[in-house]
């Protein structure tokens, strides 16, 4: 790892050039501020996996509607499973978004960033859940 | 480290750095899962065998570079270094809504 243990480019198959290019992206993280209490890292990193999960969650749920929600008219079927597969894509990025934020207010001892991820699972699976509703009625 | 800090023993008595591998591990495991569904949901086509086989490497990948991390974030707590990893979280989270979109991919055809 040489003296920067951080850094997880260390012995990986990128040319010179382009590994300095990428740290330099990194190094705004790490260069600024001072290093946090070690477990407030993990525990972001933790929260961040958990997010990821949730997001893949979200896309098996997607598949299954489109697969497996026979009883539901076909335009209904893919609307469902749209709106969770997409969900999911947009919950995955935007995870890695409030990571870095939130590890740069680590950093330099601020308030954690606002969830905007709460809300796009909230207002996403009531969408849902009142469009998987509707379906059921359509169904009888 | 301007102020190295050598922790008194033991020093992860939360087991940080292990919980943290298995939510990894965990993670590994729900892409994986994820993964194998779609491709089930491609049908029987070279899409279908592509995202399977993209779906064991990825989870392969991310369980052997967790157990490294593991390592490597032992002997930094001891030293009183930095346990930040930056560049596996990118890639996870790109993995996922690769995965997402050829997900929509298949719903939308």
């Amino acid at each position: 790892m040489g003296g920067r243990p951080w850094s997880d480019t260390a012995g990986s198959g990128l040319g010179q050039d382009r590994a300095v290019a990428w740290n330099r992206w990194t190094d705004r993280l790490v260069e600024e501020g001072t290093h946090p209490d070690p477990r407030f890292t993990f525990a972001n990193e933790r929260t961040f996996l958990a997010w990821i999960r949730t997001a893949l969650a979200l896309v098996a749920a997607g598949i299954g509607v489109d697969a497996f929600a026979d009883d539901f008219p076909e335009w209904g079927r893919h609307a469902l499973a749209t709106l969770l597969v997409v969900m999911g894509g947009v919950l995955a990025a935007v995870a890695f978004r409030r990571w870095f934020r939130a590890e740069a207010a680590l950093r330099h001892g601020q308030p954690l960033p606002a969830n905007r991820l709460a809300p796009i699972i909230a207002y996403g699976l009531s969408l849902g859940a009142v469009l998987a509703l509707v379906l059921v009625f359509l169904e009888r | 480290m301007s102020d190295p800090i050598e922790p008194a023993p033991p020093w992860d008595d939360g087991l940080q750095n292990e919980r943290t591998t298995l939510a990894w591990v965990r993670t590994a495991l729900a892409l994986f899962g994820t993964g194998a569904l779609v491709a089930r949901h491609a049908g029987r086509s070279t899409v279908a065998v592509a995202l399977l086989v993209a779906s064991v490497a990825a989870a392969v990948g991310i369980i052997l570079e967790s157990e490294r991390r593991h390592h490597w974030r032992g002997h930094a707590l001891r030293a009183g270094d930095p346990v930040l990893a930056v560049h596996h979280l990118l890639a996870t989270a790109l993995l996922t809504t690769a995965l997402a979109a050829a997900g929509l991919a298949l719903v939308v055809r």
